[in-house]
């Protein structure tokens, strides 16, 4: 618990994470205000305009994809920070040194700051879900579709995809000891250019890449014409999640800090 | 008392360190002298379980540092100056650091006053002098108040007044029966502060004794380092 409190203490004290969490909080339910109003127009005065659909089933659960790119900001740098160098000014030296001198026994260590990463995710996935599909309920206001028990699970699958994605840039991130790579490729793909989509149409192994597999979980719509199934998808983001924590707890545990 | 025994290490196919072998006493400050790429930094971070020997025992009072519960209580680090992200400010810093150990939060800003940084609390690391940073990582060793103190290039980048403040710091410490080994490669500074001396190059032990036992014979610790290591080269 004393590791635990520690690790919760270095997140919150780092610039990022905050940026990280306005980021989380603050786009998809933006977005899904936009997109909302923009679809209730188009619905009551019948002018579609340039949007590619009306169909009103995955607006606010489409927006939430977008928080990716805060939840990437968050489980790289709780991780790269440790990595970071500092300034020749001030000694060159890197905040691991201090962490595995306070707590020499990496299996705890890393178990600390996972669960640490979990906490502070899960919350902001939670949040970020719930205020995404509120707003994009408020903002579509008669249009918006009855909410059933369907919904209900689409909301935690959403949840669950924020994070394990954290989980994923987390472990990326500790087998590369680096931040740059990881945040530019995640940040890239959820926010300009999707590799994902890309990929999509160049095979279709591409439904086993962690967003594409876990889309029908909580999407209606999907872009590639056979993904896999919803509980399928699921199984194969949480192997992917798994794959990356336990390589990166095999390497920290054996790699000298 | 820290015991290093028949340490070895490799880097890919070099060796690094070679059968080091050495002890720290309670109640003297270890000088622990080489030059630049010696193995010192090397030998400091196997025995604090953030790097592995290939081969060989380092402990602390018998018990090697990774099995220490608490160890920031006792044994106080500093590596490379102040390890601490350069975003967070210095009173963060040290919270978190406490906190991972148990160390009462009253030790954050206690130490902070000891070392000179009280003002400097709120300030981002980042935009701290060099000075500053050792300054911070010496308050990262002090924080358990632990009775061993292992200390790598502690005197870089401090000026005179620190200098002497290290060195009077250090000294009671060790009058009160405390363990600290320290590396420089700066023998002057070393010179004024240890009692006893080992003498590291190329990854070997080349001597260790008294001060005294190794100035014997020459004027200064430096002309007894310089006759140390380069007679073997």
């Amino acid at each position: 618990m004393r590791v635990l409190h520690a690790e919760l203490l270095k997140l919150a004290t780092l610039p990022a994470t905050w940026i990280a969490t306005a980021l989380t909080l603050g786009i998809p339910p933006l977005l899904a205000l936009l997109n909302g109003r923009m679809l209730n127009q188009a619905l009551t005065t019948g002018d579609a305009g340039g949007m590619v659909t009306t169909d009103p089933v995955d607006e606010g659960f489409g927006q939430v994809t977008f928080g990716l790119v805060g939840i990437a900001v968050l489980g790289v740098t709780a991780i790269s920070s440790e990595y970071a160098r500092n300034s020749r000014t001030v000694g060159s030296g890197r905040q691991i040194l201090t962490t595995v001198s306070a707590c020499p026994h990496r299996w705890t260590l890393f178990t600390a700051k996972l669960a640490a990463l979990t906490c502070w995710a899960a919350g902001l996935a939670s949040l970020s879900v719930t205020l995404t599909l509120v707003a994009s309920r408020w903002a579509l206001g008669p249009w918006a579709q009855p909410w059933t028990g369907t919904d209900w699970s689409r909301a935690v699958n959403a949840a669950f995809y924020l994070l394990a994605m954290a989980w994923v840039a987390f472990g990326m991130t500790a087998l590369v000891r680096n931040g740059v790579i990881p945040l530019a490729l995640f940040i890239t793909n959820a926010s300009l250019v999707s590799f994902s989509m890309l990929a999509a149409r160049a095979t279709e192994w591409a439904k086993y890449l962690p967003d594409l597999a876990a889309y029908p979980s909580f999407l209606a719509s999907h872009p590639m014409e056979h993904p896999l199934p919803a509980s399928v998808g699921q199984a194969v983001l949480v192997v992917w999640a798994v794959g990356f924590v336990l390589a990166a707890a095999a390497v920290f545990q054996r790699r000298d800090a | 008392m820290i015991d290093i025994q028949g340490i070895t290490k490799h880097h890919g196919s070099r060796e690094i360190l070679h059968d080091v072998s050495f002890r720290a006493a309670p109640g003297a400050v270890t000088g622990f002298v080489g030059p630049n790429g010696a193995g010192k930094s090397s030998t400091l971070r196997i025995l604090l379980g953030l790097h592995r020997a290939g081969a060989g025992r380092a402990t602390v009072d018998g018990v090697p540092y990774s099995r220490l519960r608490r160890p920031l209580r006792t044994v106080g680090a500093m590596l490379d100056g102040a390890g601490a992200h350069p975003s967070r400010t210095a009173r963060a810093y040290l919270a978190w650091v406490a906190a991972s150990n148990g160390i009462p939060r009253t030790r954050v800003d206690e130490c902070l006053e000891e070392v000179g940084l009280a003002d400097a609390a709120r300030r981002r690391v980042g935009t701290f002098s060099l000075g500053m940073g050792q300054r911070l990582g010496l308050a990262t060793a002090l924080l358990g108040d632990p009775p061993a103190l292992i200390l790598d290039e502690p005197v870089n980048g401090l000026d005179p007044q620190g200098v002497r403040w290290i060195r009077d710091l250090l000294r009671r410490r060790a009058d009160d029966g405390g363990t600290i080994l320290l590396s420089s490669h700066l023998m002057s500074v070393l010179a004024e502060i240890a009692d006893d001396i080992v003498v590291i190059a190329d990854g070997r032990i080349r001597a260790t004794g008294t001060l005294n036992e190794i100035v014997a014979g020459h004027a200064t610790l430096e002309d007894a380092f310089f006759s140390l290591t380069e007679a073997l080269r």
